[in-house]
C-alpha cells in the first residue's frame, strides 16, 4: 500500500487490553482501570501477529489445531483500536501477547539505550557456533497447565490454560478456563526472562542459589513497575484513597494484588506486606535480615530481592510526594476531609509513575554492570549503584541510598568491600589505558585511579589500542537499526573476519589473545587465566591461536543521555573462561574439557564421573570511548588472585569452586520442588529451567 | 499423662462374631507387638494384640513393595502366614490402593486363599455403594487419570524415541537424553506405584487390590468401610478403641495441598486442574472428539486433516488458496493465516516446534493421581482407655488428610482443654508407623509429628534403598523430617532398612540394646525378614 507523503507514519499502534487479567474486568470498582490502551511502536506487522521481535504461532497441540491468526493490519480492527478484549476470541489473546510481550521489550531497549537481541541458538558445530535468531515465538495455547515459561532452547514462550480451582471464588468462577497469556504479569514476566537470557545467556546456569531466583525476581520486578508506568491504574487507586497520607501502602497492596488474580504468580511478592489481622490494612512486612542465608527456594529467594526494590521504590516515592503532601495540607500534614483535588491525583499519580520508571530502569541498567557469570545479589547492588553513579553523577534524591538500605535490611551484602557506602559499592573506576589521538599517536598518559592495580605501561598501551578498535565499532554500529546486521557486524568484530578481500578485520577475540594470551597484568585485571600454567587449571588451549580458549559472549554499544545531560559512550564486552573440574572421593582434579559444550567425555574422549562439571570464570569490561580507558572489570575471577603473583604459580579459584560443588551437591535439600526431585536430572543440568521452575 | 477418658461421637458397637462375644469376656490387652515385613520399601505390617504372652488378635496392615516378585515375596509371606494361630488373620486392614501396599495380595495371592479372614476394613472410598455417590466420583476420575497418564507414558515414549533415532546434529543432545531420561525414569516411578503392572489391564482397580476384594467376596469376610469421625470398639479387644481419623470426607481435603515450604511442596492439587490435561491425554488414544475444545470452532484453522503429525509434508500438502478457504468459513476477522501454519512447519525451524512440550504436564498429573490416592489412605489411631497411649497407622496420608483429622466436625473440642481429638491423640502417641517412607509429604509438620510429644514414642518406617522405585530415592528420606523423628523418639526409628540413611537411627540407640522383649530383628537363611517392635499399652 503507498501512502501519500503528507502521511507520517503513526509512531504507535493502540490495541486494548487488560492492565492485570479478564478477573478484574469483572469487578465493578475495576473494570474501569482494568481495560487500557497499549501503545506499541508501529511496525509492519503479517497475520499472527508477526512483526519484526515477535511472532504469534497460536498452534495448540493438545487438540492439535491452529486457532486462526489475527491480522492487526485489518480495516476493522485497526479503526478500533484493536479487538476488544474477550477471553474467548483466542485472536483476542494473540493481540494481547503480542502488544504486553512489545511494550516489554519497548522498556527495555528505551533504558539500554540499544536494540534487544535475542540470544542466538547453539550449534556448537565446526566452523558454526550459533546461529542469529531473529523473532521470540510467543506460543499462546501450549500445554494444558498452571504455567507458562520461557524455553531457552526453542527461544520460544510457551503459555498453558487450565480450568481454575479459585482460591477466590468471587474473582474467578470455579471450573472456568484461565488463559495464562491474559495476565499482563505472566507475559512481561516471560519476555523478561527470553531478554535477560540474550544479555546474559549464563545466567539460565545455577552456579549459586541467587542465579535464578535472579533470573525470577528481575522478571518479575519488571512486570510489576511496569504497571506502575500505567498512569490510569495509579489515579484511580490513589483518588480512592483520599486523605490517606500513606498512600505508599496502597502502592504496596496494589503491587502484589497485581500479581494474585491469577493463582500463583503473586507469590514472589508476598515478601512486600501482609495484611494486618488486627486493623484490615496493608502493612509493609519487616524484613528478616536471616532470610538471605536460609531460603533457598528459587521463589522465596528471588521475592527477598522483589521486596528490597519494592522498598528502595517506596522510600523514593515518599521522598517526591513529600512536598506536594505539605502543599495540599498547609503543612499540616493532615488532608481535608473528602475527595482528593483531582490535580493533586495526577501529581501523586505522576510522582508515582515517575519514580517507577527511574527504578525500572535503574534496574535494567544495571545489567550492563553485572558479571558474565556466577551472580549473586550482592553484585547486583554493585552494578545498580556503578550503573546509576555512570549515569546519573549528582544523586540529588538519594535514590542509591534507597537502594543500599533496602538491601542492607534485607542481609544482602556483597562480597569483598569494607564498608557499604556508595563510594565502596561502585565497582572501582580503573580508567587503565591511553588517549590515543586519529594518528595514532599517544597524547596523554593517564595512571590509573585504582591503587591495587599496578599495571605496566604496555599494558595501557595495549588497552589504548583496544579501545580505538572499539571506538571504530561504536562508529560502525551507531547508526545501525537493522538488529541482524547489527547482530553480525557485532560478531565479525569480535571474531574477526577472514578472506574478505576489502574488509578484512581481525577480531576483538585475536587481538586480546595475540597482546594478552600471557599477561599477568590482565590476568589481574579480568581473573582469567590469561597465563602461562593455563593447563593444569583444566583450561583448553585456544583452537585458533597459541594460548588459553575464552569466549567473548557479549559485545555492546552503551550509548545513553544521563538525564542532567552527561553523555555516556561505552562498549561493554563480557568474557567467559570454562575449566573442567572433576572430584575424586570428595578431591578436586582438573580435566581439559571438550570442544563444544556438554559432553561426557573430556578433550581425550575420556569419560568423565558424573559429578564433574565445567567450572567458569568471567568479566564484564566496560570501555569509555571517550576517554578511551578501560573504565571497570567486573569480575568473577577464575584463578586464585592471590597466585598472581610473580614467582608463584596459578591456580585454581578454589573458593568458588567449593562453594559451586556444594552448591550442587546439596541440590537435594536445597530449594527444590518435588516436581524437579521427580523428573530433573539434577538442577544444573536442566536443558529447559524455567520450565520446571514455574511449576506451580 | 491425663487421665481423661473421652466418649466418642459415633461409637460402634461391633459384634463380628457374635459367637465369641457370647462368651466369656476377654482377658485386657497389656501389650501390642508390631511387626514389619521387610519385602522392600511398601508396606506389610502384622500386629498382635496380646494380654500377658497371649495373643488374642492379630490385625494386618497391607501387603506390598515397590520391587519384587513373587518368589521375592514368598519367603516372608509364608513366616506371616506361619506365625498366624489358626490361619487366621482376625482383621485386615488395606490403607489404600497403591501397589507398593498391595500388590503382594496379588503376587502371592495363594498365600493368603489358604488363610482365614475374619473382618476386613476399607477406607469409605473403596465403598461401592457409598451413598453420597462421592466413592464413585473419585473412582471414576482416578481411572481417568490412570488411562491418561498410561497413554501420556506411552506418548512421551514415542517421543524420546524419535528423538534418539533422529540423528542430526543437536548442540543440546546430551542435557536433552539426560533430561528425557529423567523425566521417564520419574514418570515410572509414580506409574510403578499408581498403575497396573500388568500390559494392557484397563480394568479399574489395580491387580492387589482387586484380587483381595475379590479373595474377600469368595471368603464371604465381613467388610466395614470406615468414615473420618467413627470410633470402633471390638469385643475381643477390651479397653482398645479404634478411632478412624481419614480419608477425609470432603474431597475438597482429598484435593489440597498445603501450604509451600511449610509441609508441603507447592503444588497444584486441586482436581479439576487435572481435568483439561486428562481429556487431552484421554483423546491421544485416539478419539480426538473426546477433546474440549476452548474455543469456538469458528476460531479453528483446519490444516489438511491428519498432516499435522508430519511436517515435510504437511507444509507441501498445504493448499495454496489457504487464506481464502480460512475467509469464506466465516472467518470472524482477518485474513487467513497460512503463513503462520507455513512458519510453524518450515522445516529449518523445526527445533522450535512445541508438539510434544504439552505432554510433560503428565509429571504434574502423575503427582496428583499419586497424592489423591495417598490422600485415600484409612487411618487408624488405636487408643487404649486405660493408659491413654495411642498407636497410630496413618497410611500414607499427605498434608491434606492430616489437616482434615483436626476438623472433624464431631471431633473438634473434643480433646483436652477443648482441643481438636486429633491434637489430643496426637499428642498421647507412643507408636507412629511413618507416612509414605520418610518422604517430605507424608508427615505433616505443624499438625503432625510436632505434636506428638510423648517421650516414649516409637516409630517404624518402611524404607529401603535397596528396593526402592528409582525416583524415590531423591525424596526419601527427608532430612529435616529425618532429624525431628530421631529426636523425638530418641533414636527408637526402626527403619526397616538403614542403607543410605544418614545419620542411621542405630547410631544413636542401638536396637537390640532394647531387649529381645521390645525388639526382634528376625533372620531365616541370612535373609532379614521382619523387625518387630513391642510396646505395652
Amino acid at each position: 500500500m503507498s501512502h501519500p507523503f503528507t502521511h507520517k507514519k503513526p509512531p504507535f499502534r493502540k490495541l486494548r487490553g487488560y492492565a492485570f487479567d479478564p478477573s478484574l474486568s469483572l469487578k465493578i470498582d475495576t473494570v474501569a482501570i482494568n481495560n487500557i490502551i497499549y501503545k506499541v511502536p508501529w511496525e509492519r506487522l503479517d497475520p499472527g501477529p508477526a512483526g519484526e521481535y515477535v511472532e504469534v504461532i497460536d498452534y495448540d497441540p493438545t487438540v492439535k489445531k491452529f486457532y486462526k491468526a489475527v491480522d492487526l493490519c485489518d480495516d476493522y480492527i485497526l479503526a478500533q483500536d484493536g479487538l476488544d478484549p474477550s477471553e474467548s476470541d483466542p485472536q483476542f489473546h494473540q493481540q494481547f501477547v503480542y502488544a504486553v510481550a512489545m511494550t516489554t521489550i519497548r522498556n527495555f531497549e528505551k533504558a539500554l539505550g540499544r536494540k534487544i537481541i535475542w540470544e542466538p541458538r547453539l550449534l556448537a558445530q565446526e566452523g558454526r557456533y550459533e546461529e542469529y535468531v531473529p523473532k521470540l515465538r510467543l506460543y499462546p495455547h501450549a500445554m494444558r497447565e498452571a504455567n507458562a515459561y520461557y524455553s531457552p532452547l526453542k527461544k520460544a514462550i510457551l503459555f498453558g490454560y487450565f480450568s481454575s480451582t479459585p482460591a477466590d471464588e468471587t474473582l474467578h468462577m470455579p471450573d472456568s478456563l484461565v488463559f495464562t497469556c491474559l495476565s499482563h504479569d505472566i507475559i512481561a514476566h516471560e519476555t523478561t526472562h527470553a531478554i535477560l537470557d540474550g544479555i546474559h545467556n549464563y545466567y539460565n546456569e545455577a552456579t549459586n542459589p541467587d542465579v535464578l531466583a535472579f533470573h525470577e525476581a528481575f522478571a518479575d520486578i519488571v512486570a510489576l513497575f511496569q504497571h506502575f508506568t500505567f498512569p490510569e491504574v495509579l489515579k484511580h487507586q490513589i483518588a480512592k484513597t483520599r486523605g490517606d497520607l500513606g498512600a505508599q501502602n496502597l502502592l504496596g497492596q496494589l503491587a502484589q494484588e497485581f500479581g494474585t488474580a491469577i493463582g500463583d504468580y503473586g507469590s514472589l511478592r508476598d515478601a512486600i506486606g501482609e495484611i494486618d489481622e488486627a486493623t484490615k490494612t496493608w502493612k509493609p512486612k519487616e524484613p528478616d535480615p536471616n532470610d538471605y542465608r536460609t531460603v533457598m527456594e528459587p521463589h522465596a529467594r528471588g521475592s527477598i530481592l522483589v521486596a528490597a526494590v519494592f522498598e528502595a521504590f517506596l522510600n523514593i516515592y515518599k521522598s517526591r510526594v513529600a512536598d506536594l503532601l505539605r502543599i495540599a495540607s498547609n503543612g499540616s500534614g493532615i488532608l481535608p476531609q473528602g475527595e482528593l483535588h483531582p490535580d493533586l491525583v495526577d501529581r501523586l499519580a505522576g510522582e508515582a509513575s515517575k519514580a517507577a520508571g527511574h527504578v525500572l530502569n535503574m534496574c535494567i541498567r544495571a545489567l550492563d554492570c553485572c558479571p558474565p557469570v556466577d551472580l549473586t545479589f550482592g553484585d547486583y547492588l554493585r552494578a545498580i549503584i556503578t550503573a546509576d553513579a555512570d549515569a546519573i553523577r549528582d544523586d540529588q534524591r538519594d535514590y542509591r541510598l534507597a537502594f543500599i538500605d533496602a538491601f542492607r535490611r534485607r542481609g544482602i551484602y556483597p562480597e569483598g568491600i569494607k564498608t557499604l557506602s556508595v563510594e565502596s559499592l561502585r565497582y572501582p573506576v580503573l580508567n587503565i589505558g591511553y588517549l590515543i589521538d586519529e594518528s595514532g599517536k599517544v597524547k596523554h598518559n593517564l595512571s590509573s585511579d585504582n591503587v591495587d592495580l599496578d599495571v605496566s605501561e604496555d599494558t595501557k598501551q595495549l588497552l589504548g589500542v583496544i579501545n580505538t578498535f572499539l571506538r571504530d565499532y561504536g562508529n560502525d554500529i551507531k547508526y545501525i537499526n537493522d538488529r541482524e546486521k547489527i547482530y553480525g557486524i557485532t560478531r565479525t568484530y569480535i571474531g574477526g573476519a577472514y578472506g574478505i578481500p576489502d574488509k578484512k578485520i581481525i577480531g576483538l577475540h585475536g587481538r586480546l589473545n595475540v597482546k594478552f594470551s600471557n599477561s599477568i597484568d590482565f590476568a589481574r585485571i579480568t581473573g582469567l587465566a590469561f597465563v602461562d600454567g593455563y593447563r593444569v587449571l583444566g583450561i583448553r588451549p585456544s583452537n585458533k591461536y597459541n594460548g588459553p580458549s575464552y569466549q567473548i559472549t557479549k559485545m555492546r554499544l552503551v550509548s545513553r543521555v544521563g538525564p542532567t545531560g552527561a553523555q555516556l559512550n561505552q562498549v561493554v564486552i563480557s568474557m567467559v573462561q570454562r575449566a573442567g573440574a572433576k572430584f575424586k572421593n570428595g578431591k578436586y582434579e582438573p580435566y581439559t574439557p571438550s570442544r563444544f559444550p556438554f559432553s561426557k567425555t573430556d578433550d581425550d574422549g575420556k569419560k568423565i564421573p558424573e559429578d564433574a562439571f565445567e567450572f567458569r570464570g568471567g568479566c564484564t569490561l566496560v570501555f569509555d570511548l571517550d576517554t578511551q580507558l578501560l573504565k571497570y572489570a567486573i569480575s568473577k575471577p577464575i584463578v586464585d588472585m592471590d597466585s598472581l603473583q610473580k614467582g608463584k604459580p596459578p591456580a585454581i579459584n578454589r573458593r568458588r569452586l567449593d562453594s559451586q560443588y556444594t552448591f550442587i551437591h546439596a541440590g537435594s535439600d536445597a530449594g527444590q520442588n518435588e516436581f524437579t526431585k521427580y523428573f530433573g536430572s539434577g538442577c544444573h543440568k536442566l536443558a529447559e529451567p524455567f520450565a520446571f521452575l514455574h511449576q506451580i | 499423662m491425663a487421665k481423661t477418658t473421652k466418649k466418642t461421637a459415633t461409637r460402634l458397637k461391633t459384634s463380628s462374631t457374635p459367637a465369641r462375644s457370647a462368651s466369656t469376656p476377654a482377658a485386657r490387652i497389656d501389650n501390642v507387638s508390631v511387626r514389619m515385613y521387610c519385602m522392600g520399601t511398601g508396606d506389610c505390617f502384622l500386629v498382635k494384640f496380646h494380654s500377658g504372652k497371649q495373643a488374642v488378635f492379630t490385625m494386618m496392615i497391607d501387603c506390598g513393595s515397590c520391587r519384587g516378585s513373587q518368589s521375592d515375596f514368598t519367603p516372608y509371606l509364608q513366616d506371616l502366614a506361619g506365625s498366624l494361630t489358626n490361619k487366621t488373620i482376625d482383621l485386615l486392614v488395606v490403607t489404600h490402593e497403591h501397589n507398593d501396599h498391595v500388590n503382594g495380595f496379588d503376587k502371592c495371592y495363594d498365600i493368603f486363599k489358604g488363610l482365614t479372614i475374619k473382618e476386613a476394613w476399607f477406607a469409605w472410598t473403596e465403598d461401592p455403594t457409598d451413598p453420597t455417590g462421592a466413592a464413585a466420583v473419585l473412582k471414576q476420575q482416578q481411572q481417568k487419570m490412570r488411562t491418561g497418564l498410561r497413554n501420556a507414558i506411552d506418548a512421551l515414549d514415542k517421543d524420546r524415541q524419535a528423538f534418539l533415532a533422529d540423528k542430526r546434529h543437536n548442540a543440546f543432545r546430551i542435557p536433552l537424553e539426560d533430561n528425557h531420561a529423567a523425566f521417564l525414569m520419574g514418570l515410572n516411578t509414580l506409574a510403578s506405584i499408581n498403575l497396573s503392572d500388568i500390559p494392557n489391564d484397563d480394568k479399574p482397580s489395580l491387580p492387589g487390590m482387586r484380587k483381595i476384594k475379590q479373595l474377600l467376596a469368595e471368603k464371604k469376610t465381613k467388610i466395614r468401610y470406615l468414615t473420618p469421625g467413627s470410633s470402633l470398639d471390638l469385643s475381643q479387644l477390651p479397653g482398645l478403641t479404634f478411632h478412624v481419623l481419614g480419608p477425609p470426607a470432603s474431597r475438597d481435603s482429598i484435593f489440597r495441598s498445603g501450604k509451600a515450604g511449610t509441609d508441603v511442596y507447592n503444588k497444584n492439587l486441586a482436581l479439576n486442574n487435572s481435568s483439561l490435561p486428562v481429556n487431552a491425554f484421554l483423546g491421544l488414544s485416539g478419539d480426538i472428539a473426546r477433546n474440549d475444545l476452548p474455543f469456538s470452532s469458528v476460531y479453528i484453522d483446519e490444516p489438511p486433516s491428519g498432516k499435522v503429525q508430519s511436517p515435510p509434508a504437511a507444509k507441501a500438502m498445504l493448499p495454496a488458496n489457504a487464506a481464502s478457504q480460512a475467509e469464506t468459513a466465516a472467518a470472524p476477522v482477518g485474513k487467513g493465516s497460512d503463513s503462520v501454519i507455513n512458519a510453524y512447519f518450515d522445516p529449518s525451524y523445526d527445533w522450535r516446534r512445541i508438539d510434544n512440550d504439552w505432554l510433560n504436564s503428565a509429571g504434574a498429573l502423575a503427582l496428583r493421581l499419586n497424592s489423591h490416592i495417598n490422600n485415600t489412605s484409612l487411618v487408624l489411631a488405636i487408643e487404649s482407655t486405660g493408659t491413654n497411649k495411642v498407636i497410630l497407622f496413618p497410611g500414607d496420608a499427605e498434608f491434606g488428610s492430616w489437616e482434615s483429622w483436626h476438623c472433624i466436625e464431631e471431633w473438634k473440642t473434643k480433646g483436652k482443654d477443648g482441643k481438636p481429638w486429633a491434637e489430643d491423640l496426637l499428642n498421647r502417641t507412643v507408636f507412629y508407623k511413618v507416612g509414605h517412607h520418610l518422604s517430605y509429604n507424608g508427615t505433616a509438620l505443624e499438625k503432625g509429628i510436632l505434636m506428638m510429644k510423648d517421650p516414649n514414642l516409637a516409630a517404624m518406617a518402611t524404607l529401603d534403598r535397596h528396593r526402592i522405585a528409582k525416583g524415590w530415592t531423591s525424596t526419601m528420606p527427608n532430612k529435616p523430617l529425618l532429624q525431628e523423628l530421631l529426636r523425638r523418639t530418641q533414636g527408637k526409628l526402626f527403619i526397616m532398612d538403614e542403607f543410605e540413611v544418614m545419620p542411621p537411627p542405630s547410631s544413636q540407640l542401638d536396637p537390640s540394646t532394647l531387649g529381645e522383649d521390645a525388639y526382634i530383628a528376625f533372620t531365616s537363611n541370612g535373609k532379614l525378614l521382619y523387625k518387630q517392635y513391642t510396646l505395652s499399652v
